[in-house]
């Protein structure tokens, strides 16, 4: 008895080292998975909705910018230096803007994308042949407030547009492939569904988080949910969004630019006078040229350059030989 | 056991790193809000404003917490979290004779005044235009915004325009008599000498000054002598010591990015004190009792060191006995 307990006691303290092993690491694993995933994940089942490429196929990366204080203007010279709108539109096609209208702000303190510029857009669309232009954006504040104190929905309306707000069931999990956070997340997918070509339209802005909110920040608009525990890490979000959207054309509104205090700014002494519009079918391109608007360069902002290295496009605008001319 | 300390500490980094906006995601904003003199409890704070009459409510006050801040200013909300943020209450008023004339009233109540002045003073706009209304108040073209006890107040404006400019200050002035506070003890900028002080700039850093993360409640002014522009700034600490370790760390940060020692140089009248160079600019870094002061980014140490026996000078008068 004596000499078989040895052996056994032996046996049985490996198999309990052994399962303690098993367990610590077990442990670990779940501490790490649990630490390190993003806690808004979803824990199981489908990828979700997926966007398609609004862009042009096989078309280059094309971009204008225009020197002048008049917006309809400005754009119908940056739209002909590139062929045109109906170079991106075509007959029959059905058209997203996706606007900036976060805050119910009135159009005067540049917090959101200025009416001329959406019915200027809503009419460029028209003239080429778009059966149907629509604009959305689910704001911070209030939609109804927002759509309406911007003077978007009106512009909009008047021109010819169809104002789609956010409404829940417009809302689908989305997951963007090679993203960090937008996986199973919560998209304003109704308006997008639906659309052959998707232009956004943004104003210029300083970004207390990311140094400038411009195109590609604009994309933020779409997303449901708590979007706002993103602000922890936003240089990779709007990396995340530059991946989710694929335009087919950007226009970034420095007619007017919110140098200070953004992005809600609130005084008119937060803006300065521009006179600059850039038209790109390239967002990043278009947000590295709309930096130096804002006094800085692509390099001074971190989201520019990831977007550059995960393909979404080039920081180097002047490798687009982009056409400038005054409006 | 060691790899579950291993584990144990790796969490607790984590957890340690929480951005603000995080944080009250997490704790779904339970945090209490402090209420002025004068406030009726539970009532919107817009509403105790006596409207003067040429105004109309074009809606009812809209209440944002902590975790549902950025709903209303969106990536702004980290700089009022990280300030000690409690609760925004906001309206807007329409001029009774032209609906296009419309204002918002945003009430921020802050944790305490200093981190009211905080916000302001991070936010204020060059062209500022100082008003009566409160000592830390002023207007720009379409807005006011007033520093009142634990509130920041934001009138924004659809517009410039004498009628609404006029609307919005009585309506600042309307809220300032409805809530009385208790007069301040003591202002961010009292410690600052005046001699060369620029109106205005006196700034409350609520965290990261000048870029290190150890250095938080940091007070900075800016100064003009001789042409020159150079920042003095003054952070009261909770003891001599503290103030003296978070000098020290400060020096660390600067060494980080290759600060040289020019302490040598520094005059026997401002015994303690530290002069480094940092690439091209000057940093000067001293404690007097509780409070760490110094001067940032000097173009040269001779202005450097004539601000900071200054400054020292009236924080000896000021704020109480030199440490050594």
């Amino acid at each position: 008895m004596t000499a078989d307990t040895g052996p056994e006691s032996r046996r049985q303290f490996l198999r309990r080292l052994a399962a303690s092993g098993l367990l610590a690491a077990g442990v670990s694993a779940a501490a790490g998975w649990f630490s390190l995933r993003p806690a808004y994940v979803a824990s199981s089942g489908a990828e979700g909705v997926s966007l398609p490429d609004f862009g042009m196929p096989g078309a280059p990366a094309r971009m204008s910018i225009v020197h002048g204080a008049d917006r309809r203007k400005s754009l119908q010279r940056g739209l002909a230096a590139l062929g045109g709108m109906a170079r991106f539109v075509r007959p029959g096609e059905r058209v997203l803007l996706k606007v900036n209208a976060a805050f119910a702000a009135p159009p005067g303190l540049g917090a959101t994308t200025h009416p001329e510029l959406v019915a200027a857009a809503v009419e460029a669309c028209r003239r080429a042949g778009a059966a149907e232009v629509t604009v959305t954006d689910n704001p911070i504040n209030d939609p109804a407030a927002c759509f309406a104190l911007t003077g978007i929905a009106a512009a909009a309306r008047q021109a010819g547009a169809r104002v789609m707000p956010p409404r829940a069931a417009y809302f689908r999990p989305l997951t963007v492939k090679k993203a960090r956070f937008i996986r199973r997340w919560p998209v304003l997918y109704r308006p997008l569904e639906s659309v052959d070509r998707v232009i956004g339209l943004a104003p210029v802005k300083d970004h207390h988080r990311s140094g400038a909110s411009m195109s590609l920040k604009n994309w933020y608009g779409l997303l449901g949910g708590r979007r706002s525990i993103f602000h922890q890490d936003i240089n990779t979000i709007i990396r995340d969004l530059g991946l989710m959207v694929r335009p087919t054309l950007v226009i970034l509104d420095g007619t007017v630019t919110m140098m200070t205090n953004g992005p809600t700014g609130g005084s008119l002494s937060d803006l300065k006078r521009t006179d600059t519009l850039i038209v790109s079918s390239d967002p990043v391109a278009a947000d590295a040229f709309g930096a130096t608007l804002l006094g800085k360069t692509a390099a001074d902002l971190p989201f520019i350059g990831m977007c550059r290295r995960a393909g979404v496009g080039t920081d180097d605008y002047r490798s687009l030989n982009p056409v400038v001319l005054s409006a | 056991m060691a790899l579950l300390l291993v584990i144990a500490a790796g969490v607790l980094v984590r957890q340690a790193h929480f951005n603000p906006a995080v944080r009250v995601f997490v704790d779904g904003g339970r945090n209490e809000i402090p209420r002025a003199v004068g406030d009726r409890a539970g009532t919107p704070a817009a509403d105790l404003v006596a409207l003067p009459a040429l105004l109309r409510p074009m809606g009812p006050p809209e209440t944002f917490g902590p975790d549902r801040l950025a709903d209303k200013i969106d990536g702004k909300a980290p700089l009022y979290l990280s300030a000690g943020f409690r609760e925004l209450v906001s309206r807007r008023f329409a001029l009774k004779d032209g609906a296009d004339r419309w204002f918002e009233f945003n009430r921020y109540r802050m944790r305490d005044p200093q981190a009211a002045f905080a916000v302001f003073s991070a936010q204020r706009r060059p062209d500022a235009r100082r008003l009566a209304i409160m000592r830390n108040s002023y207007a720009t073209a379409n807005a006011l915004f007033v520093v009142h006890g634990p509130d920041y107040l934001e009138l924004v404006g659809s517009g410039p325009g004498h009628a609404l400019q006029g609307a919005m200050r009585r309506a600042a002035q309307a809220f300032v008599r409805s809530h009385p506070v208790a007069a301040a003890a003591r202002e961010p900028g009292d410690l600052f000498p005046d001699e060369g002080l620029e109106p205005g700039s006196i700034t409350l850093l609520a965290e990261d000054a000048f870029g290190f993360a150890g250095l938080d409640r940091v007070t900075t002014a800016l100064y003009r002598l001789g042409g020159k522009e150079l920042t003095a700034f003054v952070s009261r600490r909770g003891s001599p010591r503290e103030a003296a370790e978070r000098a020290d760390a400060y020096l660390v940060f600067l060494q980080r990015f290759g600060a040289e020692d020019f302490s040598g140089k520094v005059p026997p009248d401002l015994p303690g004190a530290r002069l480094v160079r940092v690439i091209d600019t000057w940093e000067l870094v001293f404690t007097v009792g509780p409070v760490l002061a110094g001067v940032h980014e000097s173009p040269d140490a001779g202005t450097a060191l004539a601000l900071g026996r200054r400054l020292a000078a009236a924080l000896e008068e000021k704020g109480g006995r030199r440490d050594r």
